[in-house]
């Protein structure tokens, strides 16, 4: 059995008219976590209680067994790489990174090996006796990242660490991140609100949701199977139903109350069930095209109420016959089919679900 | 319209700065037609910049280190009262001098005035009045001055430092004032500047006693009492340099230029 590195329990903190409600959350030693969640949700205040900068109401913290809730924040030896960076102005880049050593709490054997070796390992050598003004933002995260790393921290929590970084630049950055935490061997903490950033990067991933976590589990898992409706719109699932099981010649069936589905999973006649349906898992299905097994189950006649035309691909807005609602599935598709399907607003077209791609909200 | 607009704003402009020149050229040419380098009281002269320079220096040291923990105070916490303290710091900015330099004198006839006189000495019409005159009508500004330095800087570098293994003395020290020096260095310009001119309190608290308490503000009222415009203009263009000295001085620091 695997022990928490950083365990937080029942954690609770007010900060005027918002909260932070009942956090538990656990993260393993070596691990990279996620904290997910959009702006204004509370990440940076739970990163803040973990830090030592803010007093929490009620719960534990926890660092290597270790109860360091009351602890202040210069002896909880924790890497901090902010999302501005912060670099000193007044020091230049070698200064910045050895700025820790000075530190009353900090007791650092070879200090010179250790600049060194982060200079290499982040490959900053050239850039020591710059000026900090004088970096680019990917240069600026790697010597933030260094002086988080000199004093040897138990865990580095990065806050949104790439907020002020190109986005063409980003995507390479991920990895050169993941590369470097990976290679130091060192448990990092990292908030986000990026979908693609946090999957790419994580191994575990928390969603904190309005000053709740709604689910922290691996990143599969929350992917696949959001623990509540709000993970799920978060992770922009936005076919989301809420429908009463019923049993009709052995198979399930979900009825939404305008129509039914065809579920895989056999659930009590009765119970509510909600279930999402990613956007890119809905085909279209051509006329005369001949269907395999389980896409007969969920086929769907609908109306195509609006098409939204995005860089690298298209959204289609469709509609039930007699449906109450504005639209009923959103689907995404690859560019190139909009003129192979020759798709419109107004045409009729076929919609078919895959059995296996029904997500069950937990 | 927007042609108007241009030349309103440009108008203006001219006319405060003709106005200006028009004030310091008067001076000069008022000065040129007097024999101002055959005044006979030089040592009267070096005197009050002497004394000028001396309690000006002081008073400004003291409002810069006092000013320093309660501007950072306001910077960085909320309390309750804080907008009403903050106002009363603000008081000696708007008020008029001489009322404040009456406000000290009333204190220094106080029992705990007395006290005060008894363990440091006489303060009253006393060198050390200056410095107690220009110190309360200079800290207000000197307090705003250093607040907004310290609200320049984001409390995010004093987090990190603190997360580096530093407490709030070592932070305060090696982060805060570092990244501060440069407003620091301006506020105090501006402060001296300010004390050089004082004149209001002063003359209230410390009186005008010539070759005693002849700061160089002190030593214009002194010459205009006694009709003696010479040495007033020499006064006054002493005063006007030492003023422009520091406004470039403090626009350079300010500028990153020292």
């Amino acid at each position: 059995m695997k022990t928490s590195y950083l365990k937080i329990e029942s954690l609770n903190l007010s900060l005027g008219k918002f909260s932070l409600q009942n956090i538990n959350l656990s993260c393993e030693k070596g691990e990279y976590h996620i904290l997910l969640g959009p702006t204004g949700s509370g990440k940076t205040s739970l990163m803040k209680c973990i830090l030592g900068f803010h007093s929490v109401n009620t719960g534990t913290i926890f660092l290597k067994d270790k109860d360091i809730t009351k602890e202040v924040p210069e002896r909880r030896c924790m890497g901090y790489v902010p999302q501005n960076y912060s670099l000193f102005p007044h020091l230049n880049v070698e200064g910045n990174i050895r700025f820790g050593f000075h530190g009353k709490n900090n007791k650092v054997k070879d200090p010179d090996r250790i600049v060194d070796r982060l200079c290499s390992i982040l490959d900053i050598q050239k850039l020591r006796k710059r000026n900090v003004h004088h970096l680019s933002g990917g240069e600026k995260q790697k010597v933030a990242l260094a002086r988080a790393l000199a004093i040897q921290p138990d865990i580095v929590l990065l806050d949104e660490p790439f907020s002020s970084i190109d986005e063409g630049a980003k995507r390479t950055l991920w990895i050169e991140l993941k590369t470097i935490i990976n290679e130091v061997g060192i448990t990092a903490f990292h908030i986000t609100h990026n979908l693609e950033e946090a999957y790419s990067m994580g191994d575990r991933i928390s969603v904190l949701l309005n000053g709740k976590l709604h689910q922290s589990d691996l990143k599969q898992i929350i992917f696949e199977q959001p623990a509540s409706e709000g993970v799920a719109r978060y992770l922009t699932y936005r076919n989301i139903f809420s429908g009463i099981v019923g049993a009709c010649n052995e198979t399930m069936n979900l009825d939404f109350g305008h129509f039914s589905m065809v579920i895989p999973k056999k659930i009590p006649s009765g119970q509510t069930v909600k279930i999402c349906i990613k956007p890119q898992d809905i085909k279209i299905i051509k006329d005369g095209f001949p269907l395999k097994g389980s896409l007969k189950n969920n086929l769907f006649h609908v109306e195509i109420v609006s098409i939204l035309r995005l860089p690298e691909n298209f959204m289609i807005y469709a509609k039930l016959a007699g449906s109450p609602m504005e639209y009923d599935f959103e689907i995404k598709m690859p560019k190139y089919l909009e003129k192979k399907y020759n798709l419109f607003q107004g045409k009729k077209i076929k919609l078919a679900i895959p059995e296996k791609q029904i997500v069950f909200i937990s | 319209m927007n042609r108007t607009f241009d030349t309103l704003m440009w108008g203006a402009t001219v006319l405060l700065i003709f106005v200006f020149i028009s004030l310091f050229g008067s001076m000069i040419i008022e000065l040129a037609g007097t024999n101002a380098l055959s005044f006979p009281h030089f040592d009267r002269i070096w005197f009050a910049i002497k004394l000028s320079l001396l309690t000006a220096t002081i008073s400004s040291v003291v409002a810069i280190l006092s000013s320093v923990p309660v501007a950072y105070l306001f910077s960085r916490q909320s309390f309750f009262g804080k907008a009403f303290i903050d106002t009363l710091l603000d008081l000696p900015i708007v008020l008029s001098p001489i009322a404040l330099g009456a406000m000290l004198l009333i204190f220094f006839n106080t029992a705990v005035g007395k006290q005060i006189e008894h363990h440091f000495g006489a303060i009253v019409f006393e060198v050390k009045g200056i410095v107690v005159a220009q110190f309360f009508v200079i800290v207000g500004l000197s307090i705003r001055l250093l607040r907004t330095t310290f609200e320049g800087i984001d409390p995010e570098y004093e987090n990190l430092a603190r997360t580096l293994g530093y407490n709030k003395i070592q932070t305060f020290q090696k982060v805060v004032i570092p990244m501060a020096g440069r407003g620091l260095m301006g506020s105090f310009l501006l402060v001296w500047g300010r004390a050089i001119g004082e004149f209001g309190a002063t003359v209230t608290l410390a009186g005008a006693t010539t070759m005693k308490t002849e700061t160089i503000p002190t030593a214009i009222y002194l010459s205009f009492e006694s009709a003696d415009i010479t040495g007033a203009l020499i006064y006054i263009t002493i005063l006007v340099v030492m003023s422009l000295a520091i406004l470039f001085f403090v626009r350079s620091v300010q500028g990153g230029k020292l």
